[in-house]
């Protein structure tokens, strides 16, 4: 027995989408900024056996709080590859195969195989998405996977076989990432709606909601405890700098919205809410419409980054397109123009390729761009073979995490900013430095952390416009110990 | 009466693990908590409505205790009233709820508690309060309304809201249970009660000048409402979501108890400190209901019914361990104490509102500034840069040795170790370090005072 043509097409899609993320990620031989942090996890687990929680390099040594299924998920892979090839190439295969769990959430909203296929092959190209875990081993490359699985079992429910495993990928879901909190605030909007559309609430909804609301808030709460202790319900917010969280929300506009969704999901997602909310009226469509408004709650609150919160939304609003598709093709077989439907899919997949396709793809191999130079991590294995395992380097806070994995020395700070007291201050303390034309400023912050070494890579030196420290005047305080494409220097004064 | 008893017996035995696991782990049997020591010390409590300056009667009546017997006397005291508490929590229960499974779990819920272990492991006056409480509500029931209005009579002094809530309990079952011409029975005890009380109370304090507690802390900070959050006598947030679903979801009734009411409980425990303690049991008998209500109910989803009865029972359980696991590693220490008793007892000693318990029990007069008028002065002493700035502060306090501990210096006072006081003790010859305990972290430092000073 054959595949059918539909399964195939499918199959394609998944290994093209597969191509182009692999092909996208070896394009640098390193991973993003953030991808560090998990390779740090995943190395240590593969030696160990445990995850990092005491971090001596972290901030100078510091507690981790964080789920850690997805480093033990990637360390078995990387026992089979190097880690850094596990970490290039399992996230993008996860998310390569969400392309069908997207298309089975379609099928069981729409029942109509070319609209879920066309709105999985939307869901694989989301800019944010694309950009965002393509390089980066990023954790919701699991936490989507999980999060679709969950969406279909609830979707099938209240069959048997669904009821186990809604409460296996829940469970899941759970133990990677807190995101799932906003599964449970998604199934919670999703009976309000129902509510407030006059439409009956199976009892079984509100068992899932009793079931995800109590399994997610006690796994949040056995692995974040310790920063709920420190910051009560604020941890939400993960301790970020209020200056890095404003730098994060400020600068997005309309356009850049609109940009990050696409414009054909956008146009067909949106019209597939007002579809349902004013004809339709079908309760597994309102799942998906609570779960994209859950998600947008969350981004208004700034609980999700910007990229986080367009990338969910985005894939909401690719599944629920299949609706509005699936209307479209339904209307246009119904009239004397028929034969217009094929030419109405081609019209689709040409106008995505436009407006979503190609805008992906630039944004991600942008961002490979962005990814260390080798010029960075030979400064760094360098720093390595050259000075004390417990002499402090200060990098920017993006590059803090690979800082510890190429020089394996302590830094200031880097991106996990949870548990991190006064958190404020250094954050600020390690931008100041970058900018301050004073000596004696920089000397005193440095003094302050303990900074033996400070690394200008070309990467932060080409986006903050320098070549030279601003206050960088001869060597009587800093010393250019390694001068090639990137500098570091040594402090030696001490204020007293 | 065997129930009763085997429920009291698990609440002390309960308590009493939690205690004899923090004397194994800190190395000797101490209380735990600066609320403890307050009351062995017979200080005032700076939260107290009535004034931070006189003792609460509570303090008062302990410190009466000879010195060798208070400690003792701090374990041993609210193991007993918490035992009691349970017992009567048990027969309100039986005397409200005919189902056994209900029962079950609304004592569970109660016992297994952070709020059920703070009372029975800390020497506060809620222990006493709560079961006098529980005692008044019981006779009510009862139809023996003399001693439910001794009882109430009797919170008076020791705590104002307690007494308040003794009053609601008299008018609610009063006037339910006992008298055919309810509403006026009802007002004839509530003026016994508050007559009795209010001359109960000014009797004790023309005699010994102690006042009853009233707490003035008012809070928005989920920190100091949920114990999950780190609160000592706070709600769960497991509690709490199912109290607020049972309301929602089951809307369970308690006799002539109007359910708007029991919405105002919620934003009540949030905001007012004196009123968690007694709020917690509310939620813990709805939070009970529920549970119960699921395991007999019939689900739609035959799969989810086990998961999630053992997913919240795992919740209660999880809050309540989590609360032994502070109270197993909270201050003080036996080093800390023993540091204290160190130092001389010539002048003023300068630390954190957190140790101002433990200098005020081992003898030694404090300045611990927060939470008093002396605020600013207190804020200019620690947060000096120099010693210019530093010494006349210090010398028109009296202060002559400055106790510093760890958490003081990451974040409790200090931010880092060249900040304000810290700077200059390091730095200026007036500031000798006295001894320290590097493994502990403890530094007592001696300040000596200018010529002048």
């Amino acid at each position: 027995m054959g595949l059918s043509r539909y399964s195939l097409i499918l199959v394609l899609v998944v290994f093209f989408v597969f191509s182009v993320r692999v092909f996208i990620a070896f394009q640098t031989p390193y991973l993003d900024y953030e991808g560090y942090g998990v390779l740090r996890q995943v190395e240590h687990i593969v030696d160990t056996g445990l995850p990092l929680y005491h971090d001596p390099l972290s901030y100078g040594g510091r507690v981790r709080v964080f789920s850690p299924l997805y480093y033990y998920v990637l360390s078995f892979f990387a026992f089979m590859v190097s880690p850094i090839v596990a970490l290039k190439i399992v996230p993008n295969l996860f998310l390569a195969c969400s392309v069908f769990l997207v298309y089975l959430v379609c099928m069981q909203l729409t029942k109509s195989k070319e609209a879920s296929l066309l709105a999985a092959a939307f869901s694989s190209f989301i800019p944010p998405l694309l950009a965002g875990t393509v390089n980066s081993a990023s954790i919701y490359a699991l936490a989507i996977p999980l999060m679709l699985l969950v969406v279909l079992s609830i979707l099938r429910l209240p069959a048997r076989s669904a009821s186990i495993s809604v409460m296996l990928f829940t469970c899941l879901l759970a133990l990677t990432h807190p995101i799932a909190a906003a599964l449970v605030v998604g199934v919670a909007l999703w009976i309000a709606l129902l509510k407030l559309e006059s439409l009956k609430v199976e009892q079984y909804q509100w068992e899932i909601l009793l079931f995800t609301l109590f399994l997610v808030a006690w796994i949040n709460f056995i692995f974040y405890k310790t920063a709920f202790l420190a910051y009560g319900l604020a941890a939400v917010w993960q301790n970020i700098p209020t200056a890095l969280l404003s730098q994060h929300f400020s600068s997005i506009g309309m356009l850049d919205v609109i940009y990050a969704l696409g414009v054909l999901p956008l146009l067909l997602g949106v019209y597939a809410a007002y579809s349902v909310f004013f004809h339709h009226r079908s309760r597994q469509h309102f799942l998906v419409i609570a779960l994209g408004l859950g998600v947008l709650g969350l981004l208004l609150l700034r609980i999700v980054s910007g990229q986080v919160g367009f990338m969910m939304l985005g894939l909401f609003l690719s599944i629920i397109s299949a609706h509005t598709l699936r209307v479209l093709l339904m209307h246009v077989r119904k009239t004397k123009m028929a034969w217009l439907a094929p030419s109405l899919l081609v019209f689709f997949i040409i106008s995505f390729f436009f407006t979503s396709f190609v805008q992906a793809v630039s944004l991600s191999s942008q961002r490979v761009g962005y990814a260390p130079s080798g010029e960075t991590v030979r400064a760094l294995m360098w720093l390595r073979d050259n000075s004390h395992p417990y002499q402090t380097v200060l990098g920017s806070v993006e590059e803090g995490q690979m800082i510890e994995y190429y020089a394996q020395r302590p830094t200031v700070a880097d991106l996990d900013f949870l548990m991190i007291p006064g958190i404020e201050s250094v954050y600020g303390e390690v931008s100041k430095v970058y900018r301050t034309q004073l000596e004696t400023e920089a000397v005193g912050i440095m003094n302050k952390h303990g900074v033996s070494y400070i690394l200008y890579s070309p990467e932060h030196m080409v986006s903050k416009g320098i070549s030279v420290p601003a206050f960088y005047s001869d060597n009587t305080c800093f010393a250019l110990i390694y001068e090639e494409a990137a500098r570091i220097y040594n402090v030696h004064c001490e204020i007293r | 009466m065997r129930l009763p008893a085997i429920v009291a017996l698990s609440a002390v035995v309960l308590a009493f693990a939690v205690l004899l696991i923090r004397g194994h782990v800190q190395g000797d049997l101490v209380l735990a908590g600066t609320e403890s020591y307050r009351v062995l010390a017979g200080s005032a409590s700076s939260m107290n409505v009535f004034g931070s300056q006189r003792p609460d009667t509570f303090a008062w009546l302990v410190s009466a205790v000879p010195g060798q017997m208070r400690v003792g006397f701090g374990v041993v005291l609210p193991l007993v009233f918490g035992a009691l508490f349970c017992s009567l929590f048990y027969l309100l229960v039986r005397f409200g709820v005919r189902s056994d499974v209900s029962a079950a779990f609304m004592i569970g819920a109660a016992l297994i508690s952070p709020a059920m272990l703070y009372l029975s492991t800390t020497l506060s006056v809620y222990s006493v309060s709560l079961s006098l409480v529980a005692a008044c509500a019981w006779f009510v029931s009862r139809r023996r309304l003399g001693m439910a209005v001794l009882c109430a009579t009797c919170v008076a002094p020791l705590d104002v809201f307690g007494w308040l809530v003794s009053m609601v309990f008299v008018v609610l079952f009063s006037s339910g249970v006992s008298v055919p011409d309810r509403w006026r029975a009802a007002r004839i005890h509530v003026f016994f009660i508050a007559l009795g009380g209010v001359a109960l109370s000014l009797f004790i304090f023309f005699a010994t000048g102690a006042v009853p507690f009233l707490s003035s802390a008012l809070t928005l900070d989920a920190r100091h409402a949920f114990s999950s959050l780190g609160a000592s006598a706070g709600i769960p947030l497991g509690v709490l979501l199912l109290f607020l679903i049972n309301l929602f979801l089951r809307r369970t009734r308690i006799r002539l108890v109007p359910p708007a009411l029991l919405w105002l409980l919620v934003p009540l425990a949030y905001v007012v400190d004196a009123t968690r303690v007694y709020v917690f049991f509310v939620f813990a008998y709805y939070a009970g209901d529920l549970l119960a209500w699921f395991l007999v109910a019939r689900w739609q989803v035959k799969f989810l019914r086990p998961a999630t009865v053992l997913l919240i029972s795992c919740t209660i359980l999880f809050s309540a361990l989590s609360f032994a696991d502070r109270i197993v590693l909270d201050d003080p220490s036996p080093a800390l104490l023993a540091a204290i008793r160190q130092i001389p007892l010539d002048g003023l000693v300068l630390s954190h509102e957190s140790y101002g318990s433990y200098l005020a029990y081992e003898g030694r007069e404090s300045f611990v500034g927060m939470g008093s008028s002396d605020d600013s002065r207190f804020g200019r002493a620690v947060f000096a840069r120099s010693i210019a700035d530093a010494g006349p502060v210090l010398d028109e306090l009296g202060v002559r040795h400055i106790l510093v501990t760890d958490e003081m210096k990451n974040g409790l006072l200090w931010d880092d170790a060249n900040q304000g006081l810290l700077f200059v003790m390091a730095h200026s010859d007036r500031f000798l370090l006295e001894f320290s305990l590097p493994s502990q972290g403890i530094e007592v430092w001696a300040y000596a005072p200018s010529d002048g000073g």
